[in-house]
């Protein structure tokens, strides 16, 4: 189940919120939010609900054991160790399977019928800074496993992020919340994420595989020479316009995902680390890996970098430090090569950036901001093509090698027929609407009246337009994908 | 325990609230004037306020917090509450589409097999997805919604612009090169090479020797348009995409052409291909700019890969010459049985008989009619409704059908229907031959001579074979998607066929079920 989805939105969501609500005392409400996080697990992979269920308790058996030994003893040092081993190896497993048995030849069958668990990407790491925490120290064992096994299931969050620490969420989950302040920013906030999903993103990516072609028609390598000729034969225009709707699709996509769970956490009094924050307007890469994704790079910061020694053992281990996190932040996005160069594209970057590069952008606005877009652009082309025979044909079109006109007859009119939108959908990947909307109130005054009609406009008109056009989208079309389930 | 809620936290929270730590979202505003400032008033109390007291303020505070939030959510989940209700009102669900001319997702069944795999929770996704209550009026919004995306007086559906082959000119004397199979590779049978029994030329009974029957998927798999075909809305028609296969094609000559081979000396064989709309009523050079196959060229292809002795029927020409006529509907793939006589006269000229001028007809209406191509309509580039204008043959004339798993034989035509079916369903072509069948036969009493043709058709040729019975007392229209009885040569021998007309579209043609189709008929 998606939650840009009609059973979700029209079943799933109003009974969990109505049994929710119903709950007196908040360890019942704690108990229904684990019992529609299972179901809502279990609707997507029935069988895979025992795997979070086991690896849940193994961790919270070892955070426990952790808690008894000394902090530093060799015991808890080979507690969080192991469980290191089993979180990890877990993920290899059903993640990497395949891509690492394909370097050294054939892939056995049974590993081609691994089934990627929905959400494994995120649960694990979820549960791994629970465990790593308690070791640290920084957090402290939790008794009752329906309490662990709560933080690693929550619906909100489970499938797609943002990755949320243990001990930036315990105090609200456990001990006490406040449901109500932010419960009417937690509906618009959904609304917003909902129609970001539904109209932007949806659309986006209708037309990025109208001209780079479906994730199927990638993936499927028997189709490989006719699905070349296709994009060598994309006009200039058509290959631009499919990397730039692509470029948008994605930040749409997971930033309304983050939008969604952020909403959804809201409703009910939890607060979840903010995962976006327009990426697009960064001046460098620097600081585009600051605003996208923020609870993955914070993760692998926190876990992988700091941890191996960030900058404080000299340049030349920095070095490796950087190059470590970029290529698992590459696989972590999937089991394939493209993905692996799609890390290491921003390492090469990062550290140019690190050498000199930064100080020169900072000093040049505009051309920054071009300079990052073209880097970003240019990245999601590796990251859009698992196969990678089909990158050097895109970037070949994108400069009008492949011989064809800058224009043709299709994407003409596609540009025709989406104009507004595209025109709309730039500016909302960046801060345009809410800058020109804070200006508004703000011009309000202290003007009791219009503080109120803004009120209207804020919790009302909008919430409300985005859901019934959202919904209208949703019974018209049955283009839905979610990218990010995909890790 | 929890239920006494502890308010020094609460409001705690409630200060770090509004003194915005938390407002990193990004797309939250600031709103400016925010009311009840309760934190303030708590940092610094009234100093004559007893502890009782001073408990009872924040009670209060505490309840106005809650209310106004709730007032503030109102809207959303009272809109969410009441698309609920309207979503879970179960009998107003539709169960079939009438725009989209299908059935909408079921229920699914329960099993296990199902549950264990998702795929029973995913099918209970669609199902109340796809029959959404007031899903018409959901998606004329949406349609609304999505005509404000743009400007343009042309919208284009599905991937138009995928690559075709490239047609060989057809001057070139030499054999064509050797083409490729698309994947997935077909499963072609070879044609048999036994000698083909020779009976009598007079119509005598024979056993039929039923043909290698196919699946119903099999037979169904690519044979009509797909929902989803690519193509152009323009001016209230839908022009679908034309596309060239040499392998494609020349799989089709060698299926005709060995029919020709077959029935040397016994009768003629003519071919001709129905084409879709684009390439009649669209200029060339539009066509080119739009990236389609020009059929004009594919035509000349296969005419130059027939063996001689096949009658090839220009299929472009005499309705190019009318375009501006009602040849084509404006909403479905299929021509018109105006576009199906003007392809006749052609076939007339060719087979040297004088064409029946359509005043002898009777004219009839069926209306409002909405094809294939319907559901490509919104509101911006709305598709024109069609009328179904039907002719009725004169003479005393009756037709016979036999559906698929029926044997047929001389004695035997099937049940009678009238020969123009007046169709209160939306399904209006259906008028033609009430619809695809097996076999259908029509029988002119008024004819002395025991002539017959028979056309071997895909669902263009049901307007199409009424103008035969002008000039044969029995006309055999054979559907050969659905018919498996006989062989060709069986058929042609066992009902004393004089003329043999192929009468299959080019969008057909270009595709595996038609091929391998025809390769198990003709032998």
């Amino acid at each position: 189940m998606v939650f840009s989805s009609l059973i979700f939105l029209y079943a799933f969501l109003p009974l969990s919120l109505l049994v929710y609500f119903c709950c007196r005392t908040q360890e019942g409400k704690n108990k229904s939010l684990l019992v529609f996080s299972l179901i809502f697990y279990a609707w997507g992979e029935p069988k895979f609900v025992l795997l979070l269920l086991l690896m849940s308790a193994f961790d919270w058996a070892m955070a426990l054991r952790i808690s008894r030994e000394k902090q530093g003893s060799a015991g808890a040092k080979l507690c969080v160790a192991l469980t290191c081993l089993v979180n990890l190896g877990l993920l290899i497993f059903f993640k990497y399977s395949s891509m690492l048995c394909s370097f050294f030849g054939d892939v056995p069958a049974f590993i081609q019928k691994i089934v990627l668990p929905l959400g494994i990407s995120f649960y694990t790491f979820q549960l791994l800074t629970y465990v790593i925490d308690v070791y640290r120290g920084e957090a402290v064992a939790e008794k009752k496993y329906w309490h662990v096994l709560l933080y690693a299931a929550l619906f909100h969050q489970c499938i797609a992020g943002p990755i949320v620490r243990y001990s930036s969420i315990s105090e609200e989950l456990f001990a006490s919340r406040n449901e109500y302040a932010d419960m009417p920013d937690g509906a618009r906030r959904f609304a917003l994420g909902l129609a970001k999903k539904v109209v932007l993103a949806n659309t986006c990516g209708k037309l990025a595989d109208q001209f780079l072609l479906a994730d199927t028609a990638i993936a499927d390598a028997s189709a490989l020479v006719s699905n070349l000729a296709r994009i060598e034969s994309t006009s200039v225009l058509g290959l631009w316009m499919g990397i730039i709707c692509y470029t948008l699709q994605i930040y749409f996509d997971f930033s309304a995902y983050s939008d969604m769970a952020i909403g959804m956490g809201k409703m009910v009094g939890l607060h979840y680390m903010e995962n976006f924050n327009f990426p697009y307007i960064s001046r460098s890469v620097t600081e585009f890996w600051r605003r996208w994704h923020i609870s993955l790079s914070t993760f692998f910061r926190d876990y992988v970098y700091i941890p191996l020694g960030g900058n404080r053992r000299g340049f030349a281990r920095q070095l490796l430090n950087l190059f470590v996190v970029w290529a698992l932040t590459g696989l972590w996005h999937g089991a394939s090569l493209n993905f692996l160069c799609w890390g290491l594209y921003y390492f090469v970057f990062l550290v140019i950036e690190k050498l000199f590069l930064k100080r020169v952008l900072d000093k040049v606005p505009i051309l920054s901001n071009l300079y990052l877009m073209i880097i970003v652009i240019f990245g999601w082309v590796l990251f859009r093509f698992t196969d990678m025979s089909y990158i050097p044909a895109v970037f070949k079109g994108l400069f009008g090698a492949n011989g064809n006109g800058l224009t043709d007859f299709v994407s003409t009119v596609t540009l025709k027929s989406n104009m507004y939108f595209l025109a709309f959908s730039v500016l909302a990947a960046t801060p345009f609407f809410r800058v020109i909307w804070g200006k508004i109130k703000n011009a309000g005054g202290r003007s009791r009246v219009l503080a109120g009609l803004f009120d209207v406009v804020d919790y009302a008109v909008l919430p409300i337009l985005l859901v019934v056009i959202s919904t209208a989208l949703l019974v018209s079309e049955k283009f839905n994908p979610f990218l990010y389930f995909r890790f | 325990m929890s239920d006494e809620l502890d308010i020094e936290e609460i409001l705690r929270e409630v200060k770090r609230m509004s003194a915005g730590s938390d407002d990193t979202g990004e797309v939250q505003v600031k709103t400016p004037a925010e009311p009840a400032p309760a934190p303030e008033s708590q940092a610094e109390p009234a100093p004559a306020e007893s502890p009782r007291a001073a408990r009872r303020r924040q009670e209060r505070e505490q309840r106005q917090i809650k209310k106004r939030a709730l007032l503030r959510s109102a809207p959303f989940f009272t809109t969410l509450a009441i698309i609920t209700v309207i979503a879970w009102l179960l009998p107003l669900r539709d169960t079939v589409s009438e725009t989209e001319r299908r059935e909408l997702e079921k229920f699914p069944a329960f099993s296990l097999s199902s549950v264990a795999n998702g795929s029973y929770f995913s099918q209970i996704g669609n199902w109340f997805a796809d029959t959404f209550t007031f899903r018409e009026s959901w998606m004329d919004l949406g349609g609304f919604v999505e005509g404000l995306y743009g400007h343009s007086d042309i919208a284009i559906t599905g991937s138009v612009g995928q690559s075709s082959d490239v047609i060989p000119t057809p001057q070139v004397t030499a054999p064509p090169a050797e083409t490729t199979a698309p994947s997935p590779t077909p499963a072609l049978t070879e044609p048999s090479d036994e000698p083909v029994t020779e009976t009598e030329e007079a119509p005598v009974e024979t056993t039929p020797e039923p043909l290698p029957s196919l699946s119903p998927e099999e037979v169904l798999q690519g044979m009509e348009y797909s929902a989803d075909a690519s193509a152009i809305v323009m001016n209230g028609d839908v022009y679908p995409a034309t596309v060239f296969s040499q392998y494609y094609c020349d799989l089709y000559a060698a299926n005709i052409s060995r029919a020709a081979e077959l029935l040397d000396g016994k009768c003629r064989v003519f071919d001709l291909i129905p084409l879709r709309c684009t390439s009649v009523k669209l200029d060339k050079s539009v066509r080119e700019y739009m990236g389609f196959a020009l059929d004009e060229d594919v035509l000349a292809y296969i005419s130059s890969q027939l063996d001689e002795r096949v009658y090839f029927v220009d299929s472009l020409t005499p309705l190019a010459a009318h375009k501006d006529e009602y040849i084509y509907f404006h909403s479905d793939h299929h021509w018109t049985a105006l576009g199906a006589y003007y392809a006749y006269t052609e076939w007339a000229k060719e087979a040297g008989v004088e064409p029946v001028s359509l005043d002898e007809y009777t004219e009839g209406a069926l209306e409002p009619y909405t094809g294939t191509f319907y559901h490509n309509s919104t509101k911006k580039n709305p598709v024109t409704v069609d009328t179904v204008y039907t002719y009725d043959p004169p003479g005393d004339i009756h037709l016979y059908i036999i559906d698929s798993g029926t044997g047929d034989s001389p004695s035997y035509r099937g049940f009678e229907q009238s020969v123009v079916t007046q169709m209160a369903t939306p399904e209006k072509y259906s008028a033609f031959l009430a619809g695809d069948h097996a076999l259908c036969t029509f029988v002119n009493n008024d004819m002395e001579e025991e002539s017959a043709c028979l056309i071997i058709k895909d669902s263009y040729g049901n307007p199409f074979c009424y103008y035969y019975t002008q000039h044969y007392k029995y006309v055999y229209v054979l559907d050969y998607r659905y018919y498996f009885n006989r062989s060709l040569s069986n058929f042609v021998d066992t009902y004393g066929v004089d003329d043999v007309i192929f009468c299959t579209s080019m969008f057909l043609v270009q595709g595996e079920g038609c091929n391998s189709l025809l390769n198990s008929l003709i032998r």
